[in-house]
This record gives structure tokens, C-alpha cells and sequence, in this order.
């Protein structure tokens, strides 16, 4: 049993028919007054407690705090002061959501989570997409088109335009393709374009492909299976 | 009833709309429709020369368009067929001189009495092209086996798109089968790699052409040429009916058959 005395005070006076049962489909719901003092809260629910203490004896409640935030000792007390009056919780409802934002944050941290635009088909011959993040085409991107990013680019298709990736200096952006075979590629203040000769039939490799900075030059280079877990697993 | 309105555009100026134009015209006016074609090329008109129509110009385009006539004033009847109008383009002019929404409703007066209107485009993407697409449900796009061509169809793509006319349909036109063979021309296939459209019809490089276009005789009016085939084909698939594509391959020589031959 905790003490009372530990409990911080304030001085709005709580009446004890504000203690609230409501009936639902569910079963009982105590209902927490949103405001006012935990303590004297807890006076009146022990004492209508108390008052009827075979009623709701074995009873399964659901506890509603709304828009009150409980300090873990005070919920600690008010769980205890529960299961004296032979009462169990099953569960607890609240009004507040719990930002997505802040799940995402304690679970990945912050520079591995990338604002990221997605354009879902082949971007053509005079179109320009310009993002400050990644970029991530669902189709191909034709000769004449031009995608600019602050971050990597990912195309899901062949990547046959210009592509600058790390457009504000950048230079361990990246660039993805099934196919690489670009007009002009740049990562950061690096521009090059394809080989002149076409790689032999035998040894084309038909897989993804990635892009990047190796001793200031542009390399591309296969992208198995593994890379991304090889290159990002911490 | 309501006609469909299509137009035949490309980018690259050169590729064939306004032969395309006057062929599929001629076709589906040979199927008893009843066709009218405009030339939305103000200023470099050309349909008319292609038809042969040029002698029995009075009235044009700008001219129904700033109420200077009527319509039907405008427009000249091709009396080699039941229903094939032309309304030309005005010469003395320039693509300012008319607005989208002007040929917007000019297509819409136009559907309440044809089957199929069809818009010869100019080239470019400025103000020309998008005069003649402001009328269009449906859009055909002309193009011939070569980067610069694909590259310029691929922007026009990107422009119907942004325009919201539904996907267009693809013509490949003066394809050289022996080229394509030797991979000194692009394949039909590399051509649509990177366009990615319904594929409408191919057709050859004939010398017929030249011809037929200099005498104002669209080539479908006659049968035997291979281009000739070709639109007819197209304007069949026009029309909704399966026609497999042409063989291009009967330009083969002796050797080539012989080689063909042993290989069986």
C-alpha cells in the first residue's frame, strides 16, 4: 500500500459522487475525472468503495482516463485501491494518441529515417522532378527526363535519363536502377555518362544496379541481394 | 450520334501526321464513314496538298473560327469519296491566330454531324500543338524508328498526359526491315522500350509515297503498295477490328531466302 503522504497535493475539492461507474455493453467503466486532485479523488473512491463493497466485488472494469495523465505512483495507487475492493482492470482507455512520430523515433534513429517523394510511373522525355530528400520512381526513367535529389534515387525500372543524386554535396549518395544506362549521372559535383561501348552479351549482367562515388570518380557497380543489408545492417 | 476526335501528332516534325492523316481519312472514308479532317498547321499548311484539295481552297480554319464564314462554307467536300471533308489551314496566318478553346468547340459543332474528325498537329509543342490537342479524346502519335523521333514522342507523351487526353496509340512509320536486320535501325521493339503505348501499326518506307503525295493521291486509294496496306490495317484496328501485323520481310533478297531456306 502506498502512502498517502507521498501523493503531491492541489487543492480543488473533489465530491464524492463525482466517482463515475458508467454501465456498458462492455461491462463497468470508472471513469477519472479529467481535473482537480488525485488525492481527494482517491479519498471519495475508497470510501464509495467501502460503502458498497459486495457490489462490486469480481467485477472486471475498464478504467477511462481521458485527456488525465497519471503519474505512475498515482496509477499505482489507484490499481491497488482497485483490487482491495476485489475489483480486477482489464483494460485502460485514454484520449490522447501517442504521436507516430515519436514510435518511429525510439525504434530507428534519426538519420536512417529520410523524407522521401515517390512518383508512381516512367518519367519522360522532358519532365523534371526536384526533391530535397529521396527519390523513388515506380517505372522507368526515359532519356531527357532529369531527377534531382538532395538524397539517393531509386529507380524500379531502367534509369536512362540524367539522374544527380546528392545534389547539395552529398557525396556518399547513391543511385539505384534495375538498369543503369544513363545520359548523364551525377552524385554530388561528379558528372559522368556511359561507357561508349556496349557491355559483351555474355558477361551483361541483368540485375540492379547502384551508382556511387568510389575515389572521386562514379562507379557503377551490381547490387545484389545482400548490398543493402551489408551496407546498412548497423 | 458523336464523332471521335483524334489527333495525329508527333514532336519531330517530318515523321509522316499529315501523310498518316490523309491515308487514315481516306481509309475510313473508303469504310463508308463520314470523316472530316482539319489542318491545324496555321501557316505551313500541307493536308491540302496531300489530298490534292489545294485548288478548291475559299474558306479556312481561322476563318470559322473568327466568324468569318460558316462552317460548312469551309468546308471542301473530296469528291472521290461518299463523306471526306477537309476544312484546311489558313496560310497567310500564324498559330496565334486562334485559340484551345475556339477549336474545342469547333470539334464539339463538328461531332454533332461526323463519325471521325481527325486533327492533322503541327510539330513542336508550343502554341500549334496546343491548339490541335484541345479538341482531342483520343491522340495518335507518329514516329519513326530513330532516337531524335522517340525522344521528341516521348516529350509530346508526357504532355498528352499532363493534358489528361487518355493514352495515345503508337504508329511507326518508314521502317526499313533490312536495316533493322543488320541493327542499323531501331528495332519496333526498342522503339516501344521506351515509349511504352499500345502499339496502332507499322509502316514501311515506300517509295510509293512520294508519289501518291505529290499527285494528291492518299496511297489507301489504291491497293498493291506496301504503305498502302499498312494504313488500311490501321484503319481497321481504328475501327476496333484485329488485324495481326504485317510481315515487313518480303523485301528479302535471293541470298537471304536461299539462307532462310537451308535453315529449315
Amino acid at each position: 500500500m502506498i502512502e498517502m503522504a507521498n501523493l503531491p497535493r492541489n487543492n480543488n475539492h473533489i465530491p464524492i459522487d463525482s466517482i463515475v461507474f458508467k454501465g456498458y455493453k462492455s461491462g463497468l467503466t470508472l471513469i477519472i475525472p479529467e481535473t482537480g486532485s488525485f488525492e481527494e479523488y482517491m479519498d471519495a473512491l475508497r470510501k464509495q468503495l467501502d460503502q458498497s463493497k459486495d457490489f462490486f466485488k469480481g467485477a472486471k472494469i475498464t478504467l477511462k482516463t481521458g485527456n488525465r495523465q497519471l503519474l505512475d505512483e498515482e496509477r499505482a495507487f489507484l490499481l491497488q485501491l482497485i483490487k482491495d475492493a476485489g475489483m480486477s482492470v482489464q483494460r485502460t482507455t485514454d484520449d490522447f494518441e501517442t504521436p507516430k512520430k515519436e514510435k518511429t523515433k525510439r525504434q530507428i534513429d534519426q538519420k536512417n529515417l529520410i523524407p522521401s517523394i515517390t512518383i508512381r510511373k516512367t518519367v519522360r522525355s522532358g519532365q523534371r522532378i526536384e526533391y530535397e530528400g529521396n527519390i523513388l520512381v515506380l517505372g522507368d526513367v526515359n532519356p531527357g527526363a532529369e531527377i534531382i535529389a538532395t538524397g539517393d534515387i531509386v529507380v524500379l525500372g531502367k534509369l536512362r535519363g540524367t539522374a544527380h543524386a546528392g545534389a547539395k554535396g552529398d557525396v556518399l549518395a547513391e543511385i539505384y536502377a534495375f538498369q543503369i544506362k544513363p545520359v548523364q549521372i551525377r552524385i554530388a559535383g561528379v558528372f559522368t555518362r556511359a561507357p561508349e561501348k556496349e557491355r559483351e552479351k555474355e558477361t551483361r549482367y541483368f540485375g540492379p544496379e547502384v551508382a556511387k562515388i568510389r575515389d572521386d570518380q562514379i562507379v557503377v557497380e551490381k547490387a545484389t541481394q545482400n548490398y543493402f543489408n551489408q551496407k546498412y545492417k548497423y | 450520334m458523336s464523332g471521335k476526335v483524334i489527333v495525329v501528332t508527333s514532336g519531330k516534325g517530318g515523321v509522316g501526321k499529315t501523310t498518316t492523316t490523309a491515308n487514315i481519312g481516306a481509309g475510313l472514308a473508303l469504310r463508308n464513314r463520314k470523316v472530316v479532317l482539319i489542318d491545324a498547321d496555321i501557316g505551313l499548311r500541307n493536308l491540302d496538298v496531300v489530298m490534292g484539295l489545294e485548288n478548291r481552297i475559299v474558306f479556312d480554319l481561322v476563318n470559322v473560327v473568327e466568324k468569318t464564314c460558316k462552317i460548312k462554307q469551309a468546308l471542301i467536300k473530296d469528291k472521290r469519296f461518299e463523306n471526306l471533308f477537309l476544312l484546311p489551314a489558313a496560310q497567310t496566318r500564324e498559330k496565334d491566330s486562334i485559340k484551345p478553346e475556339q477549336m474545342k468547340e469547333l470539334c464539339e459543332e463538328l461531332c454533332k454531324e461526323f463519325d471521325y474528325i481527325i486533327i492533322d498537329c503541327p510539330a513542336g509543342i508550343e502554341q500549334g500543338f496546343k491548339n490541335a490537342i484541345a479538341g482531342a479524346d483520343q491522340a495518335i502519335i507518329i514516329t519513326t524508328p530513330d532516337v531524335s523521333a522517340v525522344r521528341d514522342a516521348d516529350r509530346i507523351i508526357g504532355l498528352l498526359q499532363a493534358h489528361e487526353i487518355p493514352a495515345p496509340r503508337l504508329i511507326v512509320n518508314r521502317v526499313r526491315q533490312q536495316m533493322v536486320r543488320k541493327g542499323d535501325m531501331m528495332d519496333i521493339d526498342d522503339v516501344n522500350d521506351i515509349l511504352a503505348i499500345e502499339l496502332l501499326g507499322v509502316v514501311p518506307d515506300d517509295e510509293s509515297i512520294i508519289v501518291s503525295t505529290n499527285r494528291g493521291e492518299p496511297s489507301v486509294m489504291e491497293s498493291g503498295t506496301k504503305a498502302g496496306t499498312a494504313f488500311r490495317n490501321i484503319v481497321a484496328r481504328i475501327e476496333g477490328e484485329e488485324v495481326p501485323l504485317m510481315s515487313l520481310d518480303y523485301d528479302l533478297g535471293i541470298f537471304d531466302k536461299i539462307r532462310r531456306f537451308m535453315k529449315k
